[in-house]
Order: C-alpha cells, then sequence, then structure tokens
C-alpha cells in the first residue's frame, strides 16, 4: 500500500511541475516570419521590461527585415555594437545586396557579415529564450525559421581578486569570481591538457545555473566522475544560488557533522586537485567550487602545504593536528580534569586551579557552557560587522568583556585561558566548514565530560572514529589513506614528504594513472655539481 | 549470507585477532603466570604463546579446507544437521557469555579506578551501545576501526610500561628456570586462556580476501600477542615484585597507577591508561558481540544480521549485570576462559578429524 501511494505521490508532484513550468521546451519550433517569432517570444517573456527588441533592416532598402532581442544589462554594449549592429547596418550600405530573403542570405548573415566570436544557429523557442535570459542577443530575420543566438554575455562583474578566505603567504593571488566562465578559464590557464574535460549541466528549475565538472580524463577514476554526475543528475530544486546548495543535496551522509565535499575559492587548489584525480563542481554566480571526493586530511591542507619546504609544512601540520584535537576536546578534558580526576593534575596545577575558581558560582561546566557559547557568539557578531568593526567587536569581546567577567567572579581565569585556546585552535584549521563542525563537537564533548569525565570524552571520541571510519565521499574513505593503509601514501598526511619523494598520486581517489612524479632531477643536480667542481 | 564485499584483508585479520586477544589478559595475565610460575611466569608467556599457535593450527587448516563456510556450514556437513544444529546454540551462548565478560570486567575496573560513583549499569549501556553503533555497519568496517585504533592502543601502552623501567629491577626475574615441569605445564595451559580471542574465526574464515593465508595470519596475530604480554609481565615482575603481583587483582592496572609521567605533566596516568583501556575493551567487546550476531545469522540462515544485534543486545546486557560483585565476575571470566579452549581448539578438532576421516572438504578448496 505503501508503495503505490508514494508512486501516486511522486507522479502527482511531477505534473505540478509541468504545469507550473511555464517556459518552453525545444520542441517548439520557430515560425517562418519575423513577427511571429518576435510575438512568439513576448508570449512568454510578457511582462519583461528589460526585454529590449530592436527591430532595423539591412542594405539601401528596407527589404531584408531583421531584428534582435536582448536583456539591458546582461550584454556587452561593445560587441553589440561592434560586431552585430555595425557590420549588419552600415556596412551593407555601402554596396547593394544580391541575396534574396531566404535561407541563402541566412548563411551569408551568419558567415560572412558578422564579426561576433561565437554564436549559434538555433530552429527552436526554448534555445532561443534561454539564450536572451543568460544574456545572449538574438537575431530574427525574416523568412528563416532559423535564429542566431550571438554570444554577446557581458554584464557588471567583480573582477579576479585575492580570495579571502583563503589567504596565504606564498602562492598565486588570483581566486575565482561569480562569472562561471571565467572559473573555468582559470582552471584551464594551469591546466593545458587536451584531457581536461569540461562537462556543463544546468540546475534549478528557476535558476538554470550553469554547473560544470571537470576532471582529468585518464587520472580522474570513471566511477567517481560517474556518482558526481549521476548524483548532479538527481538534483531537482528550484533553485541553485551557491554551490552549497549543490553540496547539501549531492553529499551521501547528511547527518555527519563533516562537510563530504572539499570547497575552495582557489584555481591553484582546484588545478592540484584535478591532477591527484579528483573532481571539481563549479558552480556559477558563486566563487566557491566544490571537490570530491574529500578525505579528512584534504580539508586539513593549505595550497601553501605544497609549496613552502617540507620540514615546515610538516611540522606546521602537526601543529594543526594537534590544534584541531584540543579545538574539540580542550574544555571538555579540563572539565574531566578538574570535577573528575583531579589527582591526574599536578599537585600544585591543582591547588592554582582550585585557587582560580574559589569565589565563582557555577560549576565548572555551567562556566565552560558559558564561555564557549558567548564566545561562538562574538564570533558570528565579528564575521558580520564591517571588517574595523569585527575587529573592534573581538578586542572588546575578548579583553575588556573576559577581562570584566574575571574581576566580577564570574567566571575562573583558566576557564577564560581554556576557551581561548580552543577558539585560537579551531582557527588553525584551514577549511572553515570543518572548523564549525569541530565546534559543534565540542558543545558534544562538554556534555559527555559533565557526564562520565574521561570516560565520557573515550566514548565520543570512540564514536567520532566509529562515524569518520564508515563515512565514505564519492566512493572513497573518509579518513583514507589511514584505512587499508599503504607506506606508499603516508608521505603526504600528517607530514608532507619532500615533493620527489612523492612518487605516486593518493589512492583514495584510485586514479588511473598513478605516477605523479618521473624524478629525474638527480640527473642534472649531479651533473651540475661536477661542473662547478671541475671549475 | 552477507554482502559479498563485506570482506576484509590479511593485515584487516591479524589486527582484528590482536584487538580482540588483548584484553583481560593484559590486566589478569601476570597474576595468573605468577602463581603458578614465579619469575618464570615469562617463559610460561612465551610456552603459552606457543601453544595457542599450535591451537591455532585446527582453526587454520579448518578454514582452508572449508573457505566458503563458516563453522555453521562445515560442521553441519561433517556431523550432520542436528548436532550441528546444539554445536551452533553452544557456539553463540559462549560468545554471548564472552560479550559478557568483557564488557562487565570493563565495568568494575572503570568503577574500581575511575569512576567510583557511576552506576555500573550505566557505563555497561554507554559502552553496549557504542558497539552496537559500529557493528550494525558489518564486519569490514569493524576490522577497519581494529585497523585504525591498534596503533592508538599499542604504542601508548608500551610508552607508558617503558616509563616504568627506570624503578625495574630486573632481579626479580631470577631465579632462572627454576619452576617444576608440571607448574610450567599448568601455567601454560593457564596461559592459554589469556589468549581467548583467536575462535572469533570459527566464523570470520568466509569473510576473509586470502583465506589461503590464514596460516602466516595466525601466526603474526599470535606471535605479536605474545609478544606483547611477554614485555608486560616482565615489567610488571621486575616494577612491583613477583609476589606483590600474586596478590594484586589487576597488576596491569595497578603498576600504571605507580608511574608518574616525566615532565610532570599529569601527575598519575591511570585515567589515561583506563582511556586507552576503554579502547582495548570495546575492540575486544566488538568482535565477539559480532561474531554472536554473525552465529544466529548463520544458524538460521537469515539473510540481514543486524536483527539478531538486537535480540542479543538484552541477553548480554542481563549477563553483564547478574554477578554480583567482583569476584563472582572473575569466576564467570574463568568459565568463559574454559569455555574457550573448548570452543576453540577442542570442538574444531573434533570435527577436523572427523571430516579428516570422512573425507570432506568444501568444493572450492
Amino acid at each position: 500500500m505503501t508503495n503505490i501511494f508514494s508512486k501516486l505521490n511522486y507522479t502527482k508532484k511531477k505534473e505540478l511541475y509541468f504545469e507550473r513550468d511555464m517556459s518552453p521546451d525545444k520542441s517548439k519550433k520557430l515560425k517562418k516570419s519575423i513577427k511571429e517569432n518576435i510575438d512568439g517570444v513576448h508570449s512568454y517573456l510578457y511582462d519583461c521590461d528589460d526585454i529590449i527588441t530592436r527591430d532595423f533592416y539591412m542594405g539601401q532598402t528596407p527589404k531584408h527585415q531583421m531584428s534582435l532581442m536582448f536583456i539591458d544589462g546582461m550584454v556587452d554594449k561593445d560587441t553589440l555594437q561592434n560586431d552585430i549592429l555595425k557590420p549588419l547596418m552600415i556596412f551593407t550600405r555601402q554596396f547593394p545586396l544580391e541575396y534574396s530573403v531566404g535561407e541563402n542570405f541566412f548563411n551569408m548573415v551568419k558567415e560572412g557579415l558578422l564579426t561576433a566570436g561565437d554564436l549559434k544557429e538555433s530552429d527552436n523557442f526554448g534555445e532561443v529564450i534561454l539564450g536572451i535570459l543568460s544574456g545572449d542577443t538574438v537575431l530574427f530575420l525574416d523568412k528563416v525559421e532559423k535564429a542566431l543566438v550571438i554570444s554577446t554575455r557581458g554584464w557588471e562583474k567583480r573582477g579576479v581578486q585575492e580570495p579571502s578566505t583563503e589567504a596565504v603567504i606564498r602562492g598565486p593571488r588570483d581566486g575565482f569570481t561569480e562569472t562561471y566562465r571565467t572559473n573555468v578559464a582559470l582552471v584551464r590557464r594551469r591546466l593545458k591538457d587536451p584531457n581536461l574535460k569540461v562537462k556543463t549541466i544546468k540546475l534549478g528549475r528557476h535558476t538554470r545555473t550553469d554547473v560544470g565538472i571537470m576532471f582529468i580524463q585518464g587520472v580522474a577514476k570513471p566511477s567517481i566522475v560517474d556518482e558526481v554526475l549521476k548524483r548532479l543528475n538527481t538534483v531537482d530544486t528550484s533553485s541553485v544560488l551557491e554551490s552549497g546548495y549543490i553540496e547539501q543535496m549531492i553529499e551521501g551522509d547528511w547527518l555527519s557533522p563533516f562537510p563530504q565535499l572539499r570547497r575552495t575559492e582557489r584555481p591553484d587548489v582546484v588545478a592540484a586537485s584535478l591532477v591527484e584525480g579528483n573532481v571539481a563542481i563549479i558552480c556559477d554566480n558563486t566563487p566557491f567550487a566544490l571537490l570530491a571526493p574529500a578525505t579528512l586530511l584534504s580539508l586539513f591542507q593549505s595550497p601553501e602545504d605544497y609549496y613552502e619546504r617540507w620540514y615546515i609544512v610538516s611540522m606546521i601540520r602537526i601543529l594543526r593536528f594537534m590544534a584541531a584535537f584540543f579545538a574539540f576536546t580542550f574544555p571538555a578534558l579540563y572539565i574531566a580534569m578538574t570535577t573528575f580526576h583531579p589527582g591526574m593534575l599536578p599537585t600544585d596545577l591543582a591547588l592554582s586551579i582550585a585557587a582560580a575558581r574559589e569565589g565563582v558560582p557555577f560549576s565548572a561546566v555551567l562556566e565552560a557552557l558559558i564561555m564557549v557559547s558567548s564566545l561562538e557568539v562574538l564570533r558570528e557578531a565579528g564575521v558580520r560587522l564591517p571588517g574595523p568593526i569585527g575587529q573592534t567587536i573581538g578586542i572588546v569581546g575578548g579583553l575588556v568583556v573576559g577581562e570584566a567577567a574575571v574581576r566580577a567572579g564570574i567566571v575562573s581565569p583558566i576557564m577564560v585561558i581554556v576557551v581561548a585556546v580552543n577558539a585560537i585552535s579551531s582557527f588553525a584549521i584551514p577549511n572553515y566548514s570543518v572548523a564549525i563542525g569541530f565546534r559543534l563537537l565540542t558543545f558534544i564533548l562538554i556534555a559527555l565530560a559533565s557526564v562520565a569525565g574521561l570516560y565520557g570524552i573515550m566514548l565520543g571520541l570512540l564514536g567520532l572514529t566509529i562515524h569518520l571510519v564508515t563515512l565514505k565521499s564519492f566512493g572513497a574513505h573518509f579518513l583514507s589513506p589511514f584505512v587499508s593503509f599503504r607506506w606508499s601514501e603516508s608521505k603526504d598526511t600528517i607530514i608532507r614528504g619532500p615533493i620527489p619523494s612523492m612518487e605516486i598520486r593518493p589512492g583514495y581517489t584510485r586514479p588511473e594513472d598513478l605516477d605523479r612524479i618521473n624524478d629525474r632531477r638527480h640527473d642534472t643536480i649531479d651533473k651540475a655539481g661536477d661542473e662547478s667542481a671541475d671549475e | 549470507m552477507l554482502t559479498n564485499n563485506d570482506l576484509i584483508t590479511v593485515p584487516q585479520t591479524v589486527v582484528l585477532i590482536i584487538t580482540t586477544i588483548l584484553e583481560i589478559g593484559l590486566l589478569s595475565l601476570p597474576r595468573d603466570v605468577a602463581i603458578y610460575a614465579n619469575s618464570d611466569g615469562w617463559i610460561v608467556v612465551i610456552i603459552g604463546g606457543v601453544l595457542t599457535f599450535v591451537g591455532s593450527l585446527v582453526l587454520s587448516t579448518l578454514v582452508r579446507r572449508f573457505p566458503n563456510d563458516t563453522f555453521i556450514e562445515y560442521s553441519q556437513k561433517v556431523i550432520g544437521k542436528v548436532p550441528a544444529f546444539f554445536l551452533g546454540i553452544v557456539l553463540i551462548i559462549y560468545f554471548t557469555l564472552a560479550s559478557c565478560i568483557v564488557i562487565r570486567t570493563f565495568a568494575e575496573v572503570i568503577n574500581a579506578f575511575m569512576l567510583q560513583k557511576t552506576p555500573r549499569e550505566f557505563i555497561i549501556i554507554t559502552q553496549m551501545l557504542l558497539t552496537v553503533y559500529l557493528i550494525r555497519h558489518g564486519i569490514e568496517p569493524t576490522a577497519r576501526i581494529a585497523e585504525i585504533l591498534f596503533p592508538i592502543l599499542i604504542i601508548p601502552i608500551f610508552a607508558m610500561y617503558l616509563i616504568a623501567i627506570p624503578k625495574a629491577d630486573f632481579t626479580e626475574l631470577l631465579p632462572f628456570l627454576n619452576t617444576p615441569v608440571k607448574a610450567m605445564a599448568m601455567g601454560s595451559l593457564n596461559t592459554m586462556f589469556s589468549f581467548f580471542g583467536i575462535e572469533i574465526l570459527l566464523m570470520l574464515g568466509p569473510y576473509m580476501r586470502s583465506p589461503e593465508r590464514i596460516y602466516w595470519t595466525m601466526f603474526v596475530s599470535v606471535a605479536v600477542s605474545t609478544m606483547i604480554y611477554v614485555f608486560v609481565v616482565i615489567v610488571v615482575f621486575a616494577t612491583i615484585g613477583v609476589q606483590n603481583t600474586k596478590l594484586l587483582i589487576w597488576p596491569g592496572m595497578t603498576i600504571i597507577r605507580t608511574i608518574m609521567a616525566p615532565g610532570k605533566v599529569f601527575e598519575r596516568l591511570d585515567a589515561l591508561a583506563l582511556a586507552l583501556w576503554t579502547i582495548a575493551s570495546f575492540t575486544t567487546a566488538n568482535s565477539f558481540f559480532l561474531t554472536g550476531a554473525l552465529t544466529f545469522t548463520h544458524l538460521t540462515r537469515a539473510r540481514e544480521f543486524k536483527f539478531f544485534i538486537t535480540i542479543l543486545f538484552p541477553w548480554i546486557y542481563l549477563f553483564a549485570s547478574i554477578p554480583p560483585n567482583v569476584l563472582v565476575t572473575e569466576k564467570l571470566v574463568y568459565m568463559v576462559k574454559i569455555g574457550s579452549i573448548t570452543v576453540g581448539i577442542l570442538i574444531p578438532l573434533i570435527i577436523l578429524v572427523l571430516s579428516i576421516i570422512l573425507k570432506k572438504r568444501s568444493g572450492a578448496a
């Protein structure tokens, strides 16, 4: 019974969808008369005052009637003037047109007159209207059942700027913008490889957002590419305004606190990941690209990890992992130690903690919850406020209020230290989404520690381990390469080995072409050394 | 019966067996061998390890003869359906009791050393819920967890016992070879009890990716466990003395209470050790609970084993709650240890001998 009902529901939903969907499909063919075509477009796009229709004729006599349709503000005026209107209206005046109205004339305009770079023919209303809405210009000719869709997309947009969420000290400064084509080009510029494939689909019934999948054929594992495409095709939603919509609709486990796709603003990160066999999803209208599959390690990496020398990076990575551990366990450990196992602390420390807590009216748990929550509020307030004020909030909140709270005897100074270490540690995680996940776990661990001390923390950590071990992102283990460990992959984990030693690509994507580096460095270096010695 | 891709590799099998073995033995083995063999205790552990390996050959040979069957299926082929059914029931009871004593001992230790006022039932229930959360995912994730937790467990244990070594007095290990043969033999047999856990192989045969390497797998598992045990026994003997060891119920834990971490970071390490102990106990309970549910699944020819986890859950909780105090628990532990020899070596030996006499073997061998 339930089956039948669910089926009924489904079909009903589909019908509703088609009823509401007023945009034409490709089966609706264009007409011969220019008047009918323009009226046809207007029958769909009525009450859209930003549509501009420009009727004109070509040559010396009004025999060749044509019409341009575009949306004001979405087309590049220069292209429109210089590459479409000028050749059609000015150049053709200088000599009489031999062609009669019809198919031949259409081809002459298409192949011989228009100087615009990118155009294509269309014979149906679906493509024409989508073209107009995407910022293309449509040229109708009289007595022809076809139209030309000329790419004139050009609107006010932000230029390529330094990404603000993934700043680096060393590394390229360009970041993605809100324009799909620009973003794809930024990646393409780094990978001049014919095997770099870009597949574009449109998602969102209202937004018709361009979503592109990029991968390197022969490197990316076909099953991962298929899986990404399959999941993207299941997305049936009214709007895709940011890649976050896609991320949440195609990830495998939506109950997990961890993101299962990696998001980045940096084209160099996308290029590096593509070479490692990942698949990138680039979405129009957002500077954030998605990378699949994600692993916990990849979420802990910063692009700089590969640009700096390996000793430094290895140390930074170890520190980062320690920071991540403290980012979610430190308040819980403090509570467990002070309330359940004070004997574990050195006597001096235990005494000074006890002295500091003297006069504090709340239990350690309540104290921790107050401090951690207020810190989250401060952080949120700092994000919302404009730059300079945000910093002020940080200083006022962190220093002034903290100091005042200690003076007033509401919290102990040691708790301020604990929460501050906790907060600073969470900022050391490069990926903001992961850092949020860990912050969430802080609260769970505080609750467990307040119930059962260190045992509670162990329960929480083991539960987390089980979750992480069973979590998969597009078929790859989230914890790889630590599960089904291979020694050759250990060089790019918690430490980062020297680049020449990383001979194969990571195994979690199981790329077809495993070789990463063919180390011929030693030949040349040895020779150079010999020569200089001779001199 | 279960999904075919739920297979475990050789390293995964090794760590699964080792983490299953390493649990109760770590706590009480030094006392047991001290009682039987005094300062020769560590030799007894080595002999016990060798005996265990010899005993495990029976299991390994059965896995080789019937690579596609669990114990339930091959015992049916060898001795017929009805007797095999009863053997299956025995196996279920054994695995249930084994999970019980693991969880109960864990609760006792936590109650004694870490959370004196927390109700024992709370510890039992939380530990069981964690176990259920894991084993519902299947065999391969359980093995994967063992793989991840093994280094996290072993390295700190070694580190902690190494910290104890400066205080150690190795003359405690003398006199050397001064024990009568009979006591040695008894002690070795007793040590074999500390290797209980290898019998999970009765059910894991068909889930191994390469059953042809079973002998190697067993050798590495038993050898590594023996080495860890010998190390622990020697350090315990040398640090607190053989005679003191005999008096303690969990000498392995007591020694850690005496250690102070270098640099005065922690005053005592016992809470840390108990945190590790949570891992050790968790991995062991997982294996027994999982094998128990697997046995049930194979016995009833069911497709889905998650259901049987739910069935076993209240029974394990009940049996784990029954013993009134730690002494009764220790008696139960002893009974299960004897059961482990029966289930892990004696019964498989009978089946093996019968299968050789009757010339029964799996077609795909």
